[in-house]
C-alpha cells in the first residue's frame, strides 16, 4: 500500500529477526501497536470515532437515515459501509485510485456484520414494511501504515457504540400515511448494540510457518499474502478472506485462527473498556485533531 | 430569525466584525512532505502537501515551473445532510479555485519540472469552507517548506442590510451573500475574490474592507502558530 521499496538484505533482515521472536520495532510476534481512540469529535454525526494506530489514522462516521425498507426484510433495518481512501494518505489515492482498496475493505466489513449473530438489525425498525433506519458508516482513511483492516473495524465498532440516535415516536397514522415525532430532548436517544460486534485481526505469513499480527508497513514489504479473521467478543471466527499473492500452509491457517480467536477477545475488552472510561467522564472536552 | 438581533449581535453572540475562534496546528501526518489542520469555529479542515517531486504524467510537465494540483474531498457526515459522494462537481471547481490561489503564490521558477500536490479533506463545513481549505493549504505548505511570495490568507464576509459581517456561518450564508477574499497579508494584494449570490456594487467596497481586515486577523493566528511550531523544533528565526 505504501510507496516502500526494501532492499533484499533489509527484507532478510526483518524475516530473520521474526524467527528469532523479535520485531524491527521491539515488539513479539503477537504484539499491537499502541493505539488512540476518541469518540464524538464530529458534530454533524450520529456517531463518530477517530482511530490512530501506529502510523494508521482513520475516522468513522456513522448517520441515520429514515428509508423503506427491502421487500424481501420488511422489519429489518440496514447497516451500509463507505470507505474512502483520502488522497491525504497517500497521493496514488487522489481521484479514484483508492477505490480498490476501498471496496476491499467495505466488502469486508459487510461480510462481517452480515450475520444477525453481529449486529440486531429488528431493532433497528421503525414500522415494518414501510419505515427502518438506515446506518451509513463512511470510513476515512486520512493516514494508511499498515494494518488497515484492524483498525478500520475497530474503528466502526467504536463509532456504533458512540453513535446516538433521537428517539421516534410514531404519533398516529393519516389515510395510511404514519406521523412520527422526533424527540428534541438529547437525553432521549436510542444506542445501537455493538455487544456482539465483531473486529478484525490480521495475521501476515512472514515464513511457512510463522505469522505477525499488526506488521508495520515495512514488514507487510516482507509477506506478500495475509489472512483477516473476523472475531466476536467471545473469540467466535466470524468471516475470513485471504489478501494478497501467496499461500498458507494449512496448519499455518489454522494456528492463526487460533490465535485471532485468542487476540479478539482481549482486544474486544480493552476497547469496550476504553470506550466506557471515555463515556463516563463528566464533561469531556474533545481532543480532536490535537 | 434575523442574522443580527436587536441588541447587534449575531445568532453565535458574535458583534458583526468578530471572527470565530480559529485554531490551527502544523505537521499532524509524516508521510506527506507538509500537513496542516485548521479549525474555523465549526468549520474544520485538514490539509496534506506532496511535493515538490517528480510530475506524474509526463504531458503536463512544465520545464521551466512546477505543476499545481489541488483535490478537495468532503467527508460523508461533514454537513447536516449526509455527502454520498467525496468529490463532486463542485468540489472539483472549488480545487481548481484553490489551486490558482497558489500559482500565484508559489515562486513557481525555484521548481522546475516539479509538481506539488495539495490534497484537502473538509472534516466539518459551517461556511467559509474555501477559505478553511486556502489556510489550511498555505500552512501545509509552509510546513513543507515550498517557496511561497508571501502567506496565503482567505477570510470570507456578507452584508446583511446595511450591516457587513464578517466570517459568515452556513445559517448566514443562506441569507445573503458569501464574499470569499484571499490575499497575500505582508504585500496586501487580493490573490482571488469571489461572490456567491448577489451583491450591490456601492456595498462591494465595504465587504471586501471588512473580509481583508479578517485576514489580517486570520494571518496573525496563523504566523503565530508557525513560529511556535519552529520554536518547537529549535529552529532559528532570521528575522528575531
Amino acid at each position: 500500500m505504501a510507496d516502500i521499496t526494501l532492499s533484499e538484505s533489509e527484507k532478510r533482515y526483518i524475516v530473520d529477526g521474526v524467527k528469532l521472536g523479535l520485531r524491527v520495532d521491539g515488539r513479539e510476534r503477537l504484539d499491537y501497536q499502541h493505539m488512540e481512540i476518541e469518540t464524538g469529535l464530529v458534530s454533524t454525526a450520529n456517531g463518530s470515532a477517530r482511530l490512530r494506530h501506529g502510523c494508521t489514522d482513520v475516522l468513522v462516521t456513522v448517520k441515520m437515515e429514515m428509508e423503506p425498507p427491502p421487500t424481501h426484510q420488511p422489519k429489518d433495518g440496514l447497516i451500509n459501509f463507505f470507505v474512502n481512501c483520502s488522497a491525504n494518505a497517500a497521493p496514488e489515492f487522489e481521484g479514484r485510485g483508492g477505490e480498490d482498496l476501498a471496496t476491499s475493505l467495505s466488502a469486508m466489513l459487510d461480510g462481517l456484520y452480515a450475520s444477525p449473530m453481529s449486529l440486531d438489525r429488528s431493532r433497528l425498525c421503525v414500522v415494518p414494511g414501510k419505515y427502518v433506519k438506515v446506518l451509513y458508516v463512511d470510513v476515512e482513511i486520512l493516514e494508511c501504515g499498515g494494518s488497515l483492516f484492524d483498525t478500520v473495524s475497530l474503528g466502526v465498532k467504536a463509532a456504533l457504540y458512540a453513535t446516538r440516535m433521537p428517539k421516534i415516536y410514531i404519533t398516529g397514522e393519516d389515510g395510511g400515511e404514519m406521523e412520527f415525532m422526533v424527540s428534541e430532548n438529547p437525553q432521549e436517544v436510542d444506542r445501537v448494540d455493538v455487544s456482539n460486534a465483531p473486529i478484525l485481526i490480521t495475521h501476515l505469513r512472514i515464513t511457512e510457518n510463522l505469522t505477525i499480527v499488526d506488521p508495520s508497513p515495512e514488514e507487510e514489504c516482507c509477506g506478500p499474502v495475509q489472512v483477516v479473521v473476523g472475531v466476536n467478543p467471545k473469540g467466535l471466527i466470524t468471516a475470513t478472506q485471504q489478501f494478497g499473492a501467496g499461500t498458507f500452509a494449512p496448519q499455518t491457517l489454522a494456528d492463526s485462527f487460533k490465535s485471532a480467536s485468542a487476540l479478539g477477545v482481549k482486544i474486544h475488552q480493552q476497547l469496550m473498556q476504553r470506550l466506557q472510561q471515555e463515556e463516563n467522564v463528566p464533561n469531556r472536552k474533545i481532543r480532536g485533531f490535537w | 430569525m434575523d442574522v443580527i438581533s436587536p441588541e447587534g449581535l449575531r445568532q453565535d453572540g458574535r458583534t458583526p466584525t468578530c471572527l470565530r475562534d480559529i485554531s490551527c496546528r502544523l505537521g499532524l501526518y509524516d508521510r506527506p512532505n507538509g500537513s496542516a489542520y485548521i479549525e474555523i469555529g465549526n468549520t474544520k479542515v485538514l490539509a496534506a502537501v506532496y511535493g515538490p517531486r517528480e510530475v506524474r504524467s509526463l504531458s503536463k510537465q512544465n520545464l521551466d515551473e512546477c505543476v499545481i494540483q489541488c483535490e478537495m474531498s468532503r467527508i460523508a457526515a461533514c454537513q447536516g445532510e449526509r455527502v454520498r459522494r467525496p468529490r463532486d462537481q463542485r468540489t472539483r471547481a472549488l480545487s481548481l479555485q484553490i489551486a490558482g490561489v497558489f500559482h500565484a503564490a508559489i515562486r513557481k521558477t525555484k521548481y522546475p519540472g516539479s509538481q506539488i500536490d495539495i490534497y484537502v479533506q473538509v472534516l466539518q463545513a459551517d461556511g467559509g469552507v474555501t477559505s478553511a481549505c486556502i489556510n489550511a493549504s498555505a500552512l501545509a505548505l509552509i510546513h513543507a517548506g515550498v517557496e511561497l511570495m508571501d502567506y496565503v490568507v482567505s477570510c470570507t464576509a456578507s452584508i446583511n442590510k446595511t450591516t457587513p459581517i464578517l466570517d459568515v456561518t452556513q445559517q448566514e450564508s443562506v441569507t445573503g451573500c458569501e464574499v470569499t477574499v484571499s490575499m497575500l497579508p505582508n504585500k496586501g494584494s487580493v490573490v482571488s475574490l469571489d461572490c456567491a449570490h448577489t451583491l450591490h456594487l456601492d456595498q462591494l467596497d465595504e465587504v471586501v474592507d471588512l473580509a481583508m481586515e479578517g485576514c489580517q486577523q486570520i494571518y496573525k493566528v496563523m504566523s503565530q502558530e508557525v513560529e511556535t511550531y519552529l520554536q518547537d523544533k529549535n529552529a532559528v528565526m532570521s528575522h528575531q
